[in-house]
């Protein structure tokens, strides 16, 4: 794909959504989820000769940002830590049935080990196919399902006792 | 879908970036593009002085390489040469030795023919 700077800065903001809130969701920081952000965008401007059409777009940036932000997670150089609490929350347009439940929701899944957070982010936030999350994490469709299946158990497990209700 | 999953898709829901994200974009894509269009007068600038210094490298390295190569023939002929000498030295005591040989041999012969006469 060829671009001109405008149509480029359109894509960007096709995209920018999807890509911020991967990391974001994902790292909870969202300085550094900016910093990704604008890091895949800036790689996209230099592939696209080598992208085919909006969707190769679209799985190439979400791609990136999916393991730019597993491999942030890892690295043992971050240095931009951010307490969870001390995070805002970005404006966002109010459709939470109980909002006091999903903060406690995203800190719950903020502490899930990585791949399982990137799974449920992937899954929930993005409504992504576990087949599509296996192979966008290189990892078999069973994997991806039992992780899903015991990761959603443990959430349960935490809804409940948070509430006092049983959570389904 | 369960009431968990509900709460997991609303709480995770897709968020905007801060404002003026892509003109951030924008304004660092032109600052790299502008790098990129400096780096390269300067890495042919570059190029050039490397080329200059090169030269003289290049032409010292092939002098010595011209004065190596004649040190090494001038070696060559002189141990041909000494070689040379000691093989004359060698053919003329030879040769000395066998003109003594060939003498002895003549003077016994000659003794030997007068004795022959006498008798």
């Amino acid at each position: 794909m060829k671009l001109s700077a405008d149509a480029f800065a359109d894509l960007v903001r096709e995209h920018q959504a999807m890509v911020f809130s991967i990391a974001y969701r994902f790292l909870r920081d969202a300085a550094a989820a900016e910093e990704l952000a604008q890091d895949v965008f800036l790689k996209l401007y230099h592939e696209l000769p080598r992208l085919e059409s909006t969707d190769h777009v679209k799985f190439w940036v979400r791609k990136v940002i999916t393991h730019r932000s597993l491999d942030y997670a890892r690295s043992a150089y971050r240095r931009h830590a951010v307490a969870l609490d001390d995070i805002p929350e970005p404006a966002v347009p109010s459709a939470d049935s109980d909002p006091l439940l999903a903060a406690a929701l995203r800190k719950m899944v903020a502490s899930l080990p990585h791949e399982a957070r990137m799974i449920v982010v992937l899954r929930y936030e993005e409504e992504m196919e576990p087949h599509e999350i296996a192979e966008m994490l290189a990892m078999p469709v069973a994997t991806v399902k039992s992780r899903l299946r015991r990761t959603l158990a443990l959430l349960r497990g935490k809804a409940q006792r948070l509430t006092g209700e049983t959570v389904r | 879908m369960n009431d968990l999953e509900k709460q997991l898709r609303s709480a995770l829901r897709r968020c905007d970036p801060p404002t003026g994200f892509a003109e951030r974009v924008m304004a660092h894509l032109d600052r790299d593009t502008d790098r990129d269009s400096q780096q390269k007068p300067a890495s042919w600038k570059r190029w050039l002085k490397l080329r200059w210094a090169a030269i003289p490298a290049l032409a010292a390295i092939l002098v010595f390489g011209f004065w190596f190569r004649g040190y090494e023939q001038r070696q060559q002929e002189k141990e041909a040469l000494a070689a040379k000498q000691q093989i004359m030295l060698a053919l003329r005591i030879t040769g000395s030795k066998l003109r003594m040989a060939k003498a002895k041999v003549k003077a016994v012969e000659g003794e030997r023919r007068k004795t022959e006469n006498t008798l």
